[in-house]
């Protein structure tokens, strides 16, 4: 179903990308822009994700999970001549439908579904956006902020965050076994 | 362009299944649809996630795995997701079945990562479900409601809220007003 | 605003019931005359008698309407929202109207908490039996708040609810209502003062822990049940002869104190003056153990510097102070998991004749009901459909110019009825829209047997919209029916919408206007008409008109003339603004 209808559109050029050999990435992501794309050891990409460096590089760390239909990199042409790059550390996971524009988000940090974190935008470690939440362009979140609600913030005292690195670590074992990779696609 | 007026926006099953040309369903061996269901352009139903932890009973090893199963009479809007839930049990992380009955609707644009959706429960449009909720049956979520996860929704509620809460019953008059009859036989294969 | 949905609401008629008792004398007029009167929708009153038809029910003994306001509701089954499982009455009474399983709701944010243990889960062969080892803690998905975050952890993944009345936020351990109670007790034989109880010992509680003080700090709920044993004490030794049934308890609950209460404002009885004479004096609490909680400075200094070096964050929102029993808790660190209140399940009678409207299965996983009247089964419902399919540019209803509406009337009863519509000529309220029923009688065939309306789909009525369609611009003429199927008629309302224009010439001004002449009001561009209902039509006697009674008479083929007769509004659409 895809290739017919890939062939009605002419191919995209591929962007320069630097892939980890442990990668996983579905054939379905879709990798577009001219800027430099980095994916470290460990992570998952799910089909139907797209990350696009049109208007500036995207760094992704090592075990990192990123979900179907979510935006990765600068959407829009920057007002200014040069955007953030966007870099995401490791162990984060992007669930599904979430547009993530930040300069940096922290280590450990979920982005949950159909959240936004605008542009400039600076998370700390293990921060963790709710469902449909917004991080405002240039805002700086502190490490361990929780977003929920409807614009709610507060600070996670629980500690947690080895336990849940170790789950993201188990997770991508898992994606592992799920997802055909086909790195070759990309390269 | 001419291609899809020829062959029409549905692929139409046996069982009375449309299935937009244009949905994307990944892992379709491992999704049951028990027919007469819509599935609406750019719907994404991820099959692939199926489980990976051991089940424990022998007899259900037989046959084929299943990550989605829906019953009849369903309707899922353009751009709605279904994503069986993932969790961490025993140090295993597995994904496990998402399971929806029938007569269920969901809104254009929901993201639903429940366990289980039970019969004659409508969705609005641009929700969250979390994952590993339960919604039983006869249950309305509004638009734009976040549903948590783990959350329970008994019977004859109406959802609506971040985080989502009960604010309201279904009035028993409501009830007959909640069968997708009418609407799985009002799509035309345009 | 920008898309609209026309509406239907049914009124009640239990609001207009009791009207003429409220009307002043001056406007003293015969019932039959009721009819006269145009039905406001925009009265203050109209927002508390208008229903969509499905929220209303149909009383069989008083061929009514029955809103949500004119029911009672009783109780059939209380249950958990949560973990679904049901719950006893006699427990409710006991325990109070909240799961005492394992349930618990996040304090911050209300989503459901789930127990998670803190230790890393086993690894290795096996590490499928290994059983999951504590301490455990209480976790929200949505927010990730830790029930660790206010020191709570416990020792085992369920019955919650009892672990978590055991301690305090910290990890304190709390005196149970009994272990107080126990303690009290001993304290009133030893009958020691204030100063001897501080120096006595509680040997045989299993918790090792110093005596009580009296003024310890107390959470709610032990406050609570020191301050009832207290008064209870109090009222116990008020009247000690007990003789008219007021035992230990609060004295509320014996039928003579119940009839003593009834009394107080019908005029007093000479049973009443006794108890008056009776009433002793009572003191007020003292301290700790008797549920004083006196307030000290370096309390609310403390708050002050907590206030100060952790700023606003550290501070619980009203919100979650209205969630959480105690509402003295200022800081979030002094919020606890909220246990799930309870659901139940309702059955429904007839204010007027007690006649059951509704009653579902008593299980809580069932979803099918015993009885159901509702309105939607007996009375016609009506729907609104615009003629002319509206251009997409805008849905607003132009001023001055008219629309033609379709309603359809469809008839869930099994036998014919006769439809009777009016209408104001104009809509009440400061814009009045002119409003024409082209039809406004005529009759709705039965609601037989589905097979049938399948079978002639399939010829007659497709023919005629065949024709239609050939016959292009199908002209609505007055005094006949648009479209007409088995149990459904359409007929064509007009619609001239008013002007939302405020200050215009004198002339044309209604009298409201002329009264109000304040800028537009939320929604009052709204266009809403008023219709008044008549249905008429023959049942057979006796009980079961449209058999869903069931069954019932057999022998009588008498047939019965019912006529019910009801105002709807109808909310077509919005006017534009100019």
């Amino acid at each position: 179903m895809s290739s017919k209808r890939a062939s009605m559109m002419p191919p995209a050029p591929k962007p320069p990308t630097s892939l980890s050999s442990s990668l996983v990435i579905a054939e379905h992501a879709s990798l577009t822009g001219t800027k430099l794309i980095t994916l470290g050891s460990n992570t998952v990409i799910h089909p139907r994700s797209k990350l696009s460096s049109a208007y500036a590089p995207i760094t992704i760390g090592n075990s990192c999970i990123i979900s179907e239909r979510s935006q990765i990199g600068i959407q829009n042409e920057p007002d200014e001549e040069e955007a953030d790059p966007v870099v995401i550390e490791d162990g984060v996971i992007i669930e599904v439908g979430a547009v993530v524009e930040g300069k940096r988000i922290g280590e450990g940090s979920v982005i949950e579904v159909n959240a936004k974190v605008g542009r400039g935008a600076v998370l700390g470690k293990h921060c963790k956006i709710g469902p449909l939440c917004e991080v405002a362009e240039g805002e700086v979140l502190p490490d361990y902020t929780v977003l929920f609600g409807n614009g709610m913030r507060r600070i996670d005292n629980s500690g947690v965050e080895d336990l849940k690195m170790k789950m993201v670590a188990r997770q991508v074992e898992v994606l592992r076994k799920l997802i055909p990779s086909k790195i070759a696609k990309f390269q | 362009m001419s291609k899809k007026s020829v062959k029409g926006e549905y692929i139409e099953t046996d069982t009375g299944n449309k299935v937009s040309r244009r949905s994307q369903i990944i892992g379709t061996t491992n999704i049951i649809l028990g027919g007469k269901t819509v599935i609406q352009a750019e719907v994404i139903i991820r099959g692939d996630l199926l489980r990976t932890y051991p089940t424990s009973t022998a007899g259900e090893k037989q046959g084929n795995p299943v990550a989605v199963a829906i019953g009849r009479y369903c309707f899922f809007s353009r751009g709605c997701e279904l994503r069986p839930p993932g969790k961490l049990y025993k140090g295993q992380f597995s994904h496990y079945p998402l399971k929806i009955t029938d007569h269920v609707f969901i809104g254009p644009g929901s993201i639903v990562e429940a366990a289980l959706i039970g019969s004659h429960v409508n969705i609005g449009a641009n929700c969250v479900v979390g994952k590993f909720a339960i919604i039983k049956d006869y249950v309305r979520i509004l638009d734009g409601t976040v549903v948590p996860p783990n959350m329970v929704i008994p019977s004859f509620s109406i959802v609506a809220g971040r985080p989502g809460r009960v604010v309201g019953e279904i009035a028993e008059g409501e009830v007959d007003g909640m069968d997708l009859r009418e609407v799985y036989r009002a799509v035309g294969n345009h | 605003m920008s898309s609209f949905t026309p509406y239907t609401y049914f009124q009640c008629p239990c609001t207009e019931a009791s009207l003429p008792n409220h009307r002043n004398p001056s406007q003293e007029e015969p019932s039959s005359s009721d009819d006269d009167r145009t039905f406001d929708p925009r009265a203050p009153r109209a927002n508390y008698s208008l229903y969509p038809l499905e929220h209303l029910f149909y009383c069989e003994d008083c061929h009514q309407i029955r809103c949500p306001r004119c029911v009672l509701d009783e109780i059939v089954t209380w249950y958990c929202p949560n973990c679904l499982f049901e719950v006893p009455s006699s427990s409710v009474k006991a325990e109070g109207n909240r799961c005492t399983r394992s349930c618990f709701q996040c304090p911050v944010c209300i989503a459901p908490l789930s127990v998670s243990s803190l230790e890393a889960p086993p690894t290795g062969l096996g590490y499928e039996y290994a059983p999951q080892n504590g301490p455990f803690v209480l976790n929200c998905g949505y927010c990730s708040w830790s029930s660790k975050e206010t020191g709570i952890e416990f020792e085992k993944p369920n019955g919650i609810f009892a672990q978590l009345a055991r301690v305090k936020n910290g990890g304190e351990p709390i005196l149970t209502a009994k272990e107080r109670k126990k303690d009290r007790e001993r304290k009133r034989d030893f009958s020691g003062t204030s100063a001897e109880k501080e120096r006595e010992e509680t040997p045989e509680v299993e918790i090792p822990r110093e005596p009580l003080d009296p003024n310890e700090k107390l959470d709610p709920e032990s406050q609570f049940s020191n301050l009832k044993a207290f008064y209870q004490g109090q009222l116990a030794e008020a009247s000690p002869a007990s003789a008219l049934g007021f035992t230990g308890d609060y004295g509320y609950g014996s039928p003579g104190a119940l009839s003593r209460i009834m009394g107080l404002y019908t005029g007093s009885t000479a049973f009443d003056k006794k108890v008056k004479a009776k009433a002793g004096t009572m003191r007020e609490a003292q301290d700790a153990l008797e549920g004083l909680q006196l307030t000290t400075i370096s309390e609310e200094e403390e708050a002050l510097t907590k206030l100060r070096t952790e700023g606003w964050h550290c501070t619980s929102s009203a919100s979650q102070r209205a969630e959480f029993l105690n509402t003295n808790a200022q800081f979030i660190t002094e919020l606890r998991p909220v246990a799930y209140l309870l659901r139940t399940k309702r059955s429904k009678r007839c204010r007027t004749c007690r006649h059951i409207l509704s009653k579902p299965e008593s299980k809580v996983s069932t979803i099918r009901f015993r009885i159901r009247l509702v309105a939607l089964n007996y009375i016609p419902s009506i729907s609104i459909k615009p003629l002319q399919p509206t251009s997409s540019a805008s849905s607003l209803l132009q001023p001055m110019r008219p629309v033609q509406f379709l309603l359809t009337f469809k008839n869930p009863l099994f036998d014919s009825v006769k439809v009777t519509l009016a209408t104001p000529t104009k809509t009440p309220g400061r814009f009045a829209s002119k409003v024409t029923v082209l039809c406004p009688q005529f009759e709705v065939g039965a609601n037989t047997d589905a097979w049938d309306e399948a079978l002639r789909e399939g010829t007659g009525e497709k023919r005629r919209t065949k024709a239609e369609a050939s016959e292009g611009q199908h002209q609505a003429e007055a005094g006949k029916v648009w479209e007409r199927g088995r149990n459904w008629v359409s007929v064509v309302v007009e619609v001239v919408p008013a002007s939302l224009h405020i200050g215009g010439p004198e002339f044309l001004k209604n009298e409201e206007m002329k009264d109000d002449e304040g800028p537009l009001k939320e929604d009052e561009d709204v266009c809403e008409i008023p219709v008044f209902v008549r249905v008429e039509w023959e049942a057979d006697a006796a009980h079961d008109e449209s058999g869903l009674g069931g069954g019932g008479s057999k022998e009588k083929d008498v047939r019965e003339k019912r006529e019910l007769a009801y105002w709807c509004v109808l909310g077509v659409g919005r006017i534009a603004k100019v």
